[in-house]
């Protein structure tokens, strides 16, 4: 036996709140965001932290804070550059306090636990470099490192990279050659 | 052009991005051997920074990410019920603020409701001129009562009766003031207690005068 149960058309909107209407308005335009901007947000903090794991968590809690102040956000289109700025300021204090709590436990561990130094072999090797060249980027000022990252990233322009930092082109060129000069002197 | 240059623009040329040299550059390189080969070398540190910042900011998105992602956004209150959580912080405190504010600018200096108001002068200034009493039709006045005159007041026959007390250099223009005045004559009246040890803060009040006695102050320790 079944029992058919007759609703009306457009019953469900009409019982909804306002306030649900406009949640439901903005979850959905931030959804489009989100697919679009999330990936990015991951990269830029990968390129901070050096860790997928971090960075996953650092760029879902930047979504997550943009979306609680998205009603502030008066133009949409400054979304991408906002997002990013979040997620490079919350990756960055993630990386000093990671810092912070390497050091303090590298100071309380015995001399026996600490990791050996490379050999000779791990410093030829590729992974060596992409380590020296992770400690040379930590090194380099905030700004230079955040136009190395951006423009780094797959099918990033110049123009695209100075649209997200809000600078002129020129400016985002001019941080790009001092950023890779200095990577280079502190590489040679 | 010689070698330290050379080595320099080199160095300018791959950090801007360029890969070939400018004609001089590319003059030197050819005729100098140890230049040919550090400009290899710096092109091959390049290429490498190139390539170690790609795959450090070019890996794959995680699966989980976007889903998780979501699944935050959905235990999230809505914006709306931040927003009406934000009004409601705002509101208690401005109200709170309001009351503050109100209560403050209620809050008089000690008043009294009682008898017709009299000035009373010092002794000294007394003598100087007789009483000039004022007549008001008004009843019951509020009259400003500083620690002064309460102090003072303290010693007088009917210790309740509001009293204002001025000084002796400046009986003879209030009365005048007050003679001249319509009524009933509200006053502002700006106070200063002095005590032995300082003075105390300035007080500020509305004087309301119905009727005036002038009186010679009483005797007491601190007149």
């Amino acid at each position: 036996m079944q029992e058919l149960v007759l609703t009306r058309p457009g019953s469900i909107l009409e019982t909804d709140s306002p306030r649900e209407i406009a949640r439901a308005r903005v979850l959905r335009e931030f959804e489009t965001l989100l697919a679009e901007c999330g990936p990015l947000a991951f990269r830029v903090a990968q390129g901070v932290l050096r860790n997928a794991a971090d960075a996953e968590d650092v760029a879902q809690e930047a979504l997550l804070r943009a979306y609680q102040k998205f009603d502030r956000l008066r133009d949409p289109a400054r979304f991408r550059a906002w997002l990013v700025r979040i997620t490079f300021r919350m990756a960055l204090d993630r990386w000093r306090s990671r810092k912070r709590r390497e050091l303090r436990e590298t100071e309380w561990a015995l001399p026996d636990l600490r990791p050996a130094p490379p050999t000779t072999e791990e410093v030829a090797s590729a992974n060596a470099f992409q380590l020296r060249l992770e400690k040379a980027m930590a090194a380099l000022p905030e700004k230079s490192r955040l136009v190395l990252l951006l423009a780094a990233i797959e099918g990033h322009t110049l123009a695209e990279v100075s649209e997200i930092l809000a600078v002129p082109i020129g400016t985002v060129k001019s941080r790009l050659f001092f950023a890779r000069k200095q990577l280079a002197e502190k590489l040679r | 052009m010689n070698c330290g240059q050379c080595q320099q623009e080199m160095v300018e040329s791959l950090a801007a991005g360029q890969q070939f040299l400018s004609s001089e550059a590319g003059d030197h390189v050819q005729s100098c051997a140890r230049c040919a080969e550090y400009f290899q070398t710096q092109r091959e540190l390049f290429r490498s920074i190139d390539a170690g910042l790609h795959s450090l900011v070019n890996q794959p998105i995680p699966p989980s990410f976007l889903p998780g992602v979501r699944m935050r956004l959905a235990e999230q209150p809505s914006l709306a019920a931040n927003a009406r959580w934000h009004w409601h912080i705002t509101a208690v405190g401005a109200t709170a603020l309001l009351a503050i504010c109100i209560g403050y600018a209620s809050r008089k200096p000690v008043l009294h409701l009682s008898s017709p108001p009299k000035v009373v002068s010092s002794q000294r200034a007394f003598n100087d001129s007789p009483a000039l009493p004022i007549q008001s039709a008004a009843p019951s006045p509020a009259l400003l009562h500083t620690k002064s005159n309460a102090h003072r007041s303290s010693s007088a026959p009917r210790p309740m009766e509001p009293e204002v007390i001025v000084s002796a250099e400046e009986r003879q223009a209030f009365v005048r003031f007050l003679a001249d005045s319509p009524e009933p004559t509200d006053v502002a009246v700006l106070a200063r207690a002095i005590h032995e040890r300082g003075e105390d803060p300035v007080e500020i009040g509305l004087l309301q005068i119905k009727t005036l006695e002038v009186k010679p102050l009483d005797e007491t320790a601190s007149e």
